[in-house]
């Protein structure tokens, strides 16, 4: 499998991943949010009206960014911003989680090595993109 | 400079920093997420311990959003994708707080014109977006 096909395969993820969640996050209600919650991050959350529109606005920018991702997968090259983008947003991510571990341990009683399995795992998912975004001498000499 | 192109890459400026910048707010400080959103929208609500953390995770997507508009005003004609896709999330903003907005005054107390300012902008921005894009390449290279 070239380095090309592995990028494509890792955006096919963040475009399914997100735009699943996305939708599932502008479209369910807050019995259910509590139920997908719990079973996909192991935490307890108690979804207050104010907090369950935040997760909606959450959703749409969730959705805007599997978009962006199935735009990458057509066209790394011509989109290697996006690539870019994507990449750092999911480092940022982990990081923000390892960061405030302890907060998110306190608010939402997650456990920390679920936590840090994920942190992980969106971490090299971003390093991944990073390392394997089209080369920027490629993408000159296409432009 | 094609007075288009510099319109747009203008139109861009504004549609990109304004995000940007909330984002930073929301991810970096409550107190000032608090303040801004009670200037810009009127605002008031209770920074409830779930709300304090989803702000991080929602600021981290919307910084995103500011900084990849603001990166499509090095070459528009290559992020056109980028344009476009930017253009119809101000657009669905726009329309989704057009559609909230009862539950937006309830929950957040946003007064109803307050919010159409807000529903006008955002459409107004994403739909100059669109027009002042690039027109799609012919062919490849």
């Amino acid at each position: 499998m070239t380095a090309h096909n592995i990028l494509r395969a890792i955006l096919v993820i963040v475009a399914v991943s997100h735009v699943v969640l996305g939708l599932l996050a502008c479209i369910v209600g807050p019995v259910t949010i509590v139920s997908l919650v719990t079973s996909l991050y192991g935490a307890t959350i108690t979804v207050t009206p104010q907090l369950h529109h935040v997760i909606r606005i959450l959703g749409a920018f969730m959705i805007a960014v599997g978009i962006m991702s199935a735009f990458a997968i057509r066209d790394p090259e011509r989109n290697r911003a996006i690539v870019d983008g994507i990449g750092i947003l999911q480092i940022l991510r982990a990081a923000q989680r390892v960061i405030f571990a302890s907060q998110i341990q306190e608010v939402f009683g997650m456990p920390s090595g679920r936590l840090m399995m994920q942190s992980a795992f969106f971490f090299v998912l971003g390093v991944l993109l990073l390392l394997l975004r089209p080369h920027a001498a490629r993408v000159a000499a296409r432009a | 400079m094609n007075r288009r192109l510099l319109t747009l890459r203008l139109v861009l400026l504004l549609a990109g920093a304004a995000p940007l910048l909330y984002g930073l707010a929301a991810l970096l400080d409550a107190r000032l997420l608090m303040d801004v959103t009670g200037l810009l929208s009127r605002a008031s609500y209770t920074m409830t311990p779930e709300l304090n953390y989803a702000r991080k995770p929602l600021g981290i997507y919307v910084a995103m959003f500011g900084a990849l508009l603001l990166y499509t005003i090095v070459d528009p004609l290559r992020y056109r994708a980028v344009i476009t896709w930017g253009a119809l999330l101000l657009i669905g903003r726009g329309v989704q707080r057009l559609l909230i907005a009862g539950e937006l005054r309830e929950l957040f107390a946003i007064p109803f014109e307050r919010n159409l300012v807000h529903v006008v902008y955002l459409c107004a921005l994403g739909t100059t977006l669109l027009v002042l894009r690039p027109a799609p390449p012919t062919s490849r290279t």
